[in-house]
């Protein structure tokens, strides 16, 4: 227990918290970015940020990864916090928190395997492009200033890097761009003209709204969305970092972890929030090991908000446009279009078919559930592939079945054997099939029949142990007919 | 004749050229290790494209046709500090690794993984282009 604690919480203490700082010091940006998005005031995202990196630390089940609130839980809640207002918004993330913890106490996490590769392409690909797309009304349309800052901004954050690693572009680029504006003057939006912000901690509050089964009504599909897509990011961040970390981590107890965060976080008037594939990445790559650097990255991040909250109203808009837009770009995988020429023709049709869900519903959830529902069908369709092979000998004709025998196969077995008389005994032959439901024990039952009635005698032979226990439960046939 | 050394690669054509160039200063009892350096953007397309660990067949199989004694060795991590971290960590006469063929405009841009191993190496680092 205690050789447990010091793994991962003090081990290598000073690498952790510099990455955790490293990461603070991003999040700032997006999490600013996400509550825009969302349609609130910025300090619900900082808000959420800070207590969800902070518990996560200490329940979660993947130390080094970082959550917080995330622009995939932000675009779904914006319909709602249109429509009824932010303190709805906060409900909804307390009942997604519940439902995240049951789904970790259900074990859901093992669901996880069942959503495939191209649908998890699909999502993240589409997630930037719809956080990419959620930057244009910053940008366009507005003054030839807000352009200005925005091309500095992009040109800050694609020459620093290659000259400065240590503190991140981001920071350099709204530092020196709001001291710019200050001094100067500009005619762009800022923070401040989108919402206020507040210096001080969040504090404990039950959200404003009626008790009642309409308020669960409407606020149950997001609770169920915001659940369902901050799981799958999450879950799919853990493995990658289990991957880079070479260790492996407990996705139930993330699920758990991941709902009591967003539980408390929307007692304290946060968003909803998950764990971020960009910003593990910036983690581990700064070396991060341990919970230590989630705990300093929120700790850090609520430390900033404090001693420079009112600075934080006066970032122009544009500078963070230009941030969230580079991040998308880089949050895109580039390497799909590679994916696309060399991955099966279904996968490849799942991938576009879920981005293409996606944007057409604007509901990453929805998306995700089709494209599993997909892959589902065309993986049936493949594996329903049986064949029958007709032999014959001396004393008897032999039709051998190969393949998974399950309902979506059996008409292609049938089709595939011709009802006649024979004029020799007739054996099934399962030794390459296998009998997985009702139907194919139906189909095997309808295959004997017809067979005898044009006045065959056939035998059902070497079935395996699952497939004889099948048969013998549900076959009407004859005990004789077995061999 | 070194009794140790270091192979930094990572199945690109640049290490293979590195094993071979090897070949030419050990000798029959020189132990070589290969150290492979997965970073974590790589971790990222190992989960999501399904993309395998670094191919070091075409070094391995140099190897074992002319009978060198080594192992291989598979991390995860940044490359440049990983690669140092091992160095020092065993005792090696020296590093040799492949240069990655980058213009000068390109390592403005990426940096380059064997000139940071040389500012930082402890002992003799051998590029091989």
């Amino acid at each position: 227990m205690l050789e447990k604690f010091k793994r991962e919480w003090l081990t290598a203490p000073g690498t952790n918290i510099l990455a955790g700082i490293v990461v603070a010091l991003a999040l700032i940006p997006e999490a600013i970015a996400f509550s825009i998005i969302a349609g609130v005031d910025p300090m619900v995202g900082l808000y959420a940020s800070f207590l969800i990196a902070v518990i996560i630390s200490l329940v979660g089940g993947r130390p080094a990864m970082i959550s917080a609130a995330t622009g995939a839980v932000a675009l779904i809640v914006v319909p709602l916090v249109r429509d009824y207002g932010v303190e709805y918004l906060f409900a909804a993330t307390i009942l997604m928190g519940i439902i995240q913890i049951l789904l970790g106490i259900f074990k859901v996490g093992k669901l996880l395997k069942f959503i495939p590769n191209s649908v998890m392409i699909g999502f993240v690909n589409a997630l930037a492009i719809m956080i990419f797309m959620a930057q244009l009304q910053h940008i366009f349309g507005i003054s030839l200033d807000t352009y200005i800052y925005f091309i500095i901004t992009l040109i800050i954050l694609y020459v620093v890097p290659k000259f400065l690693r240590t503190i991140p572009a981001p920071l350099i680029a709204i530092v020196t761009l709001t001291a710019a504006y200050m001094i100067f003057g500009a005619e762009v939006r800022t923070v401040g003209d989108l919402g206020a912000i507040e210096k001080s901690l969040p504090s404990f509050l039950i959200p404003d709204v009626p008790f009642t089964l309409e308020t669960l009504k409407i606020i149950f599909p997001y609770s169920l969305s915001m659940a369902i897509v901050g799981l799958v990011e999450s879950l799919l961040t853990a493995r990658i970092v289990d991957n880079a970390t070479d260790t492996y981590s407990s996705k139930n107890r993330e699920s758990r972890g991941q709902g009591i965060a967003n539980l408390v976080t929307g007692f304290f008037g946060g968003m909803g929030g998950c764990a971020m594939i960009g910003q593990s990445v910036i983690n581990v790559r700064s070396g991060a090991t341990t919970r230590l650097s989630t705990f300093t990255a929120g700790f850090v991040l609520m430390l900033m908000i404090i001693v420079l909250g009112d600075l934080v109203v006066r970032i122009p808009m544009p500078i963070l446009a230009g941030i969230m837009v580079v991040v998308t770009i880089s949050t895109f995988e580039w390497k799909t279009f590679k994916y696309i020429r060399t991955a099966p023709r279904t996968d490849v049709f799942v991938m576009l078919l879920s981005v293409a869900i996606i944007l057409l519903t604007d509901n990453l959830a929805i998306g995700v559930v089709a494209g599993v529902f997909f892959s589902a069908i065309f993986f049936a369709t493949k594996i329903s592939k049986v064949s029958v092979e007709m032999d014959e000998s001396e004393h008897h004709f032999t039709f051998r079945v190969v393949g998974q025998v399950f309902f979506a196969s059996i008409d292609t077995m049938i089709e595939q054997i011709e009802f006649r008389p024979y004029d020799k005994h007739i054996y099934l032959d399962f030794s390459q099939a296998h009998l997985w439901d009702d139907s194919a024990v139906d189909a095997i039952d309808t295959i004997v029949r017809k067979f005898e009635d044009k006045g065959n005698m056939v035998f059902v032979s070497k079935l395996n142990a699952d497939s004889r226990k099948i048969m013998k439960e549900l076959s009407e046939l004859n005990e004789q007919h077995l061999t | 004749m070194y009794q140790s050394v270091l192979l930094a690669a990572d199945g690109s054509e640049n290490s293979f050229r590195a094993a071979v160039e090897l070949m030419h200063f050990i000798g029959e009892k020189t132990k070589v290790t290969v150290l492979n350096v997965t970073e974590i953007e790589h971790s990222k397309d190992e989960v999501l494209h399904g993309l395998k660990p670094a191919n070091l067949d075409s070094i391995t199989t140099l190897f074992d046709e002319s009978n060198v004694d080594y192992n291989v060795v598979i991390e995860r991590g940044i490359p440049e500090e990983t690669v140092i971290k091992y160095a020092n960590s065993r005792d090696y006469d020296i590093i040799t690794l492949g240069s990655r063929g980058l213009n000068s405009l390109q390592e403005i841009m990426m940096g380059s993984l064997s000139r940071k191993v040389v500012k930082k190496s402890e002992i003799p680092v051998l590029i091989v282009k």
